[in-house]
């Protein structure tokens, strides 16, 4: 091994010794053994690289690790109904997205658990809007020229998404809705969407900042508008719906921290407390930027007052589509 | 010769101790979790991606590939030597490397798979090197159409893997569609034959499925045989291939490559379809065809070498158009972001010291790999020596670890002891198993394809005669029935005239 991995890694033990000795002088004992943070998606998404950003950081801020673990399977429902029936000690935590939580009660009509009363919400993470983009080629370099050729094109526009009922699905539908359009979806599963976007043989989609990033540097994709209340930090020159012209259009991905209902209070404030320092540090600021999301923190009954309200927008959305998964 | 002034290039970046060292690390790492089944690239990359931010981004993804063309070589050790397919791409070495070492052939039948795969990168290293961004726009002429008319001539070409009873194999070519139609409909999000269980909303695993009807199934039957119980003992011949197996191997390396690359540059073709597709030339063309499923070294040879192939071009789409063709990909493509590196046509520009040194450390991670697995022959074959009263359990604890590891869920253990049972009965019944998965892995991408592409035509069937290459794709899938149909249509006749 050379000298500079030699150096950090004497660097990272030193800083890791340093902080267990942090916590042990401390008269709190949570948390006394490795934690679970369960997420209810496969490796590699969006959910699963933000929680290992943030729980490196709290396995190192905390003492103990916090083991991130998958539980993929119907949209985010099994590992949040894994979660949802954990012991409430604090040892299991997830950390979920607006999917299962504020869609699926809608979305599927049997699910055996309510996500909004069964978890407790400790803290959200980042919000990571969607961006609206179109094919360089396809001629429609704004919201007002996709609309227009929406209205005169044969059959209607198509659009593709990541799969039914997700938020890339229900932001093009709330954006067909709002502006009287026929369109027609044409779902993927995941990723695969792009291919079919870059060739030109769809015309737009809702897509997660990251996964298309490469192609709005590359020019290839032309970014239209994002999906939040305010302009996304990674794309700072791409105007949001409500500028565009559809005023309330809030559409996006978040994600935060949650716990099994009944989850002690002190054990939930420490978490919220560690979380909303992390997300602060300029490294993870950084990293977050080139993932797309931006930062949220705050306290846990502000997040709870969020999913409220995000579990009202979509429930309407949802029945106004007519998707379901059953 | 400006490409190879790129390659001296790419050999200063690639050649630094530390990126050897990463290089090393992967390939390692990686031939490890090849050999488990279950545990792939996707899980140890994605648990490896928040230790890469704090090393060098070239590094990382050097790390990151070695790991990911490694498992495709460990893959298929376990493939050859005790019927468990490691990887996805591996379940076409169990038809024939598992015969193979069953005669005693395991050494030759290992050894082949790492030249063969030798080969495959090294000649994807220098493909990616002098062709790169000009074929990656091929993948961007690849539609939903286009994709459907290509597995359709796979679907209709699985008749070659027939054995024996040809209505058995259609019939186990329909089990595997049927069974692909499991799980939640793409286009309604309505879930199909899943009982409500919601574990069975995203299908049914490949490796779940192939471990079941592969490795446990063939536990299952071994054991009812108390003649087969030490089938392996003292039966250890050559460990390396003979001047026969290397003339017989060398063309279905060549071809194997070749169509290994070309499903590379696709990233809508998922893993086994270009080992699949090797498999099945590989037959077709053989003068013997009824030596595969036998102990063939070609049916080891060219698949391994197409399954290489087709895992290293996979990465021309990745950089240079920055699609990823599966979820390992999108991962690597995921760390790259985080080191703010946005990679597409623009990355050989910006960053040729990762373009070119991730391209010459592939070929240095073949070499290592090789070097690797060439030594390790001796002791894989040894390790059939175990009595097969301490093999087998063995096995099922390692088959048990994988899948669990696949979604940590318990209930795709209790799938794997179902199709393991399944498995059994059809190899009782000698219905062959090689049609089923093929069915399996093309049903629901055609499904989705056809869909796809009927909606975006808004129901114009005219969509797949009209694009040229799907045409292409029709007629020569009309030129293979004929070729098939035809020594059946001349045997008739003769019969008549007789």
């Amino acid at each position: 091994m050379n000298n500079y991995l030699k150096h950090i890694a004497t660097l990272f033990t030193l800083i890791c010794g340093f902080l267990l000795t942090g916590t042990s002088v401390a008269s709190d004992v949570y948390p006394a053994q490795p934690v679970t943070v369960v997420v209810a998606f496969t490796a590699g998404g969006t959910t699963d690289l933000l929680t290992r950003m943030v729980s490196t950081r709290l396995s190192e801020q905390l003492g103990k690790t916090f083991v991130v673990e998958n539980k993929p399977g119907a949209g985010g429902n099994i590992g949040t109904e894994f979660v949802v029936r954990a012991r409430p000690d604090g040892y299991t935590l997830m950390v979920n997205s607006v999917g299962p939580i504020a869609v699926n009660p809608t979305l599927y009509k049997n699910l055996p658990y309510n996500p909004i009363t069964d978890l407790d919400p400790v803290v959200q993470i980042a919000d990571v809007p969607n961006v609206l983009v179109v094919p360089a080629g396809a001629n429609t370099p704004n919201l007002k020229e996709l609309i227009a050729k929406g209205k005169t094109k044969k059959g209607g526009l198509s659009y593709s998404s990541t799969g039914v009922g997700t938020s890339s699905h229900l932001s093009s539908f709330m954006l067909a809705q709002a502006a009287n359009l026929t369109a027609v979806h044409i779902p993927y599963k995941g990723a695969d969407a792009l291919n079919d976007l870059l060739a030109g043989r769809i015309d737009f989609m809702f897509a997660t900042i990251p996964s298309v990033m490469p192609h709005i540097q590359s020019g290839k994709l032309l970014p239209i508008a994002v999906s939040s209340a305010k302009r996304s930090r990674s794309l700072p020159d791409v105007p949001t719906m409500i500028e565009s012209g559809y005023p309330g259009f809030e559409a996006g991905s978040w994600f935060g921290f949650f716990a099994p209902r009944g989850t002690p209070r002190s054990i939930i404030d420490k978490l919220n407390k560690a979380v909303n320092d992390i997300i602060k540090e300029p490294t993870i600021d950084k990293q977050m930027v080139f993932a797309g999301a931006d930062p949220v923190g705050g306290s846990p009954e502000q997040f709870k007052n969020f999913i409220d309200s995000e579990f009202k927008k979509w429930q309407v959305v949802v029945r106004d589509s007519g998707a379901t998964a059953q | 010769m400006e490409v190879f002034q790129h390659l001296v290039f790419g050999f200063s970046v690639a050649l630094s101790v530390q990126n050897l060292l990463y290089c090393l690390a992967g390939c390692l790492l990686g031939t490890l979790i090849g050999v488990l089944p279950g545990i792939g690239p996707l899980a140890t990359i994605a648990m490896l991606t928040p230790i890469t931010f704090s090393i060098s981004p070239v590094g990382a993804l050097i790390m990151l590939a070695g790991i990911y063309y490694g498992a495709q070589y460990g893959g298929s050790t376990t493939a050859i030597l005790v019927n468990l397919p490691g990887e996805t791409s591996a379940v076409v070495t169990c038809l024939d490397g598992y015969q193979m070492a069953r005669q005693g052939r395991a050494g030759p039948a290992l050894a082949i798979a790492a030249i063969g795969s030798f080969f495959a990168g090294t000649v994807c290293t220098l493909i990616i090197a002098l062709f790169g961004p000009a074929i990656a726009e091929l993948a961007l002429e690849f539609g939903p159409a286009e994709y459907f008319s290509l597995m359709l001539m796979g679907l209709v070409a699985a008749a070659v893997l027939a054995q024996g009873d040809m209505v058995k194999s259609l019939a186990m070519v329909v089990m595997g569609l049927l069974l692909g139609t499991v799980g939640t409909d793409v286009n309604s999000g309505w879930r199909r034959f899943s009982f409500d269980i919601a574990e069975l909303a995203d299908g049914i695993g490949f490796v779940v499925l192939a471990v079941g009807v592969f490795a446990l199934g063939e536990i299952v039957a071994n054991l009812g045989d108390s003649k087969k119980g030490a089938v392996f003992v003292a039966k250890v011949g050559s460990l390396f291939p003979s001047r026969d197996d290397l003339k017989r191997s060398s063309g279905p390396i060549i071809r194997g490559t070749l169509l290994g690359a070309f499903f590379g540059v696709l990233p809508g073709t998922g893993p086994a379809i270009a080992s699949f597709s090797s498999y099945m030339l590989e037959k077709r063309i053989s003068k013997d065809p009824s030596r595969f499923g036998h102990g063939a070294i070609e049916g080891v040879a060219g698949p391994e070498s197409a399954n290489n192939a087709d895992a290293q071009c996979k990465f021309i789409p990745m950089l240079t158009l920055g699609i990823p063709a599966s979820g390992t990909m999108a991962l690597m493509l995921g760390a790259l972001m985080i080191h703010g590196i946005a990679p597409g046509p623009t990355v050989m520009t910006q960053r040729p010291d990762l373009f070119w040194g991730l391209i010459v450390s592939m070929w240095i991670g073949n070499l290592m790999l090789v070097i690797l697995n060439l030594p390790l022959v001796g002791l894989w074959t040894s390790l059939l020596k175990v009595p097969y009263r301490m093999l087998f359990p063995a096995i099922i604890v390692f088959s048990c670890i994988g899948i669990y590891s696949l979604s940590n869920n318990a209930f795709d253990l209790y799938l794997t002891a179902f199709f393991g049972i399944l498995g059994f009965l059809w190899m009782k019944f000698a219905c062959p198993p090689a049609p089923m998965l093929l069915g399996f892995v093309l049903g629901p991408m055609m499904e989705e394809n056809l869909r796809r592409a009927l909606l975006m035509s808004r129901g114009d069937p005219m969509v797949f005669l009209s694009e040229p290459i799907s045409l292409g794709f029709i007629i020569a899938t009309v030129l293979i029935v004929i070729a098939m149909m035809l020594p059946a249509l001349r045997k008739r006749r003769g019969d008549i005239t007789d």
